[in-house]
């Protein structure tokens, strides 16, 4: 039984990371490769997290209140502004895939 | 300094609202968001507007203790957003305002730890956290410590007894997440931001209109007239309907319901039509080069005519209103008639000074949606079912009853004080005593947040 919960409660969070980071990626998919991040994030961002809060807040109200649906949605608002970071400050450790042109060397 | 501010605010926060419905806690909650605020940003606070937005939004919480509606509750969550917009830039629209006010609430925190350096045009985080090491030297001591804490209590009875009278169970997990709530709420709110490019655009955009490069006289002599013979065949329609529905305000003397009630909703109905298509049609023909036309005189002179028109029609439409309150009684749909008639009469105000003072379309939509939030914020201020209840009870010439014991506990003292001078049927008082004892109660249950000026009241009895 509790490893079927487990189970349960592990899709549940593992299909919201996906929804969420879909949709952020239609965002970024909406504007050319070429755009940069950080003018999606000044565009779109708080329409993005307006919108998303707005629909979280009328499930909660939708269900009267209810604990678990409160902290379900919460953790879908903090998850989507995690992701949003992840995308707009990128890892230190991502190396670039073009070198620099080195006009030094022979 | 501040977080610790920020800290006490949010320890304020949980104790006010966690498990407590609206009453003195909002007001409070209202006069403890204006000081972290004001600590915040002391140089905003010396514009005259956010003094008049800060009042504003203070006097629609205290509102909400005097008589806790809805309609006073939507008010200060408007002007707490309006508020918070208006600080994060003065010289934006009021919708712009609402806008930064609603993002500032929802993700401020988030932007500013993230936001866009103009400069360097890099997205730069203000302080490198290193959350790993913090979850290292919180989790890994606290994890030892508890091990070693399970091997000391079983060595030593002393000690045993010792951890055993440690209890936690004071500490309410939901309480504490509620405070981190209030943190986040009063992290993002502290210090406004802006939502971009919307509020640049907006600030970019006056009010005037100019002459743009295809001014051509032929066209606009073309337009001149279309907007004439138009504007001057509805002000003889609206003339002939005036004329017709003063007739029936002054000659019908037989008061019937239904003929009142179709008058004023067919009346509105078609006020409403008539005053969209006015503002509309003034709005095209008046949109560009129509403004600079030097013979353009009698096509405004037929749009003032017009405006006015409209608002003697609005003049009726309210006096056949107000005669349908004196015989049938004050309710909430009457109101709502008269607070949109305000705000037609404003709008036709705002369209003749569009027209007289060529400005342009972003103007209508300032200064009206201005108009409307101001409206809301002195409907806030009104007790309207202790009114209504009164108003029915010694001056309307007749009412339902039923109507009003089913509104809300606010007119509750006056419908107990009625029922016991007024001869009502024994079913009515019965409705009218139970409605009062379960009032009673529940200001007697309410804690020191949920108190509301009605609270003083019954002490007072």
């Amino acid at each position: 039984m509790i490893v079927l919960v487990i189970l349960g409660i592990s899709f549940i969070l593992l299909a919201t990371y996906t929804i969420i980071r879909i949709s952020i990626a239609c965002v970024f998919w909406s504007f050319n490769t070429s755009t940069e991040t950080k003018y999606i994030f000044k565009l779109c961002f708080p329409y993005y997290i307006i919108a998303l809060t707005m629909i979280c807040m009328a499930f909660i109200i939708t269900f009267n209140n209810s604990l678990i649906v409160i902290y379900y949605f919460s953790t879908v608002y903090f998850l989507a502004l995690f992701l949003w970071r992840r995308k707009i400050k990128p890892s230190k450790n991502k190396k670039l895939a073009v070198e620099p042109n080195q006009t030094h060397l022979p | 300094m501040k977080k610790i501010i920020l800290f006490i605010a949010a320890l304020i926060f949980s104790t006010l609202f966690y498990g407590k419905s609206i009453g003195l806690n909002l007001s409070l909650f209202s006069i403890l968001t204006l000081v972290i605020l004001i600590i915040n940003n002391k140089e905003n606070f010396k514009i005259k507007r956010t003094l008049i937005y800060s009042a504003m939004y203070l006097a629609t919480g205290i509102a909400v203790f005097f008589h806790d509606s809805t309609l006073a509750i939507i008010a200060n969550i408007v002007s707490f957003f309006t508020l918070i917009g208006l600080l994060s830039e003065h010289k934006a629209s009021i919708y712009v305002n609402w806008l930064n006010g609603l993002y500032t609430t929802i993700a401020g925190f988030f932007h500013r730890n993230y936001t866009v350096n103009e400069a360097t045009q890099t997205v730069e985080s203000k302080k490198e956290i290193d959350y790993l090491h913090i979850v290292k030297i919180v989790i890994i001591p606290a994890a030892i410590v508890i091990v070693f804490i399970g091997l000391y209590q079983n060595g030593n009875p002393i000690f045993n007894e010792l951890i055993e009278k440690i209890d936690f169970s004071f500490i309410n997990i939901q309480w504490l997440l509620f405070a981190g709530l209030g943190y986040y709420l009063f992290a993002n709110i502290h210090k406004p931001i802006e939502v971009e490019p919307a509020t640049s655009q907006d600030l970019k955009t006056g009010n005037l209109l100019f002459k743009t490069k295809d001014f051509s006289i032929p066209v606009l002599k073309q337009e001149n007239q279309l907007g004439i013979i138009l504007i001057a065949l509805l002000n003889v329609l609206i003339v002939i309907f005036l004329i017709t529905d003063i007739t029936f305000i002054i000659t019908n003397e037989e008061v019937r319901g239904s003929v009142f009630s179709n008058q004023v909703h067919s009346g509105i109905n078609a006020l409403i039509a008539s005053i969209v298509i006015a503002i509309i049609i003034l709005l095209y023909v008046f949109r560009g080069n129509l403004n600079f036309y030097k013979e353009n005189k009698t096509v405004k002179y037929l749009a003032f005519t017009w405006i006015i028109l409209n608002a003697i029609l609005v003049l009726s439409i309210a006096v056949k209103n107000s005669q349908y309150i004196y015989y049938f009684g004050l309710t909430y749909k009457r109101i709502g008639v008269l607070v949109y008639l305000i705000l037609t009469l404003t709008g036709l105000i705002t369209t003749l000074i569009k027209i007289d003072k060529t400005k342009n379309i972003w103007y209508l939509f300032r200064s009206n949606t201005k108009a409307a939030f101001v409206v809301l914020v002195i409907a806030a201020m009104v007790n309207w079912d202790y009114h209504i209840t009164n108003y029915n009870f010694n001056y309307a010439k007749s009412m339902d009853i039923n109507y009003l014991i089913d509104l809300s506990d606010n007119n509750t003292f006056l419908l107990k004080k009625n029922s016991e001078s007024k001869t009502l049927n024994t079913d009515i008082q019965k409705r009218i005593q139970i409605k009062y004892e379960n009032y009673c109660i529940e200001l007697y249950t309410n804690s020191w947040q949920e108190l509301q000026y009605n609270n003083f009241k019954l002490k007072l009895k």
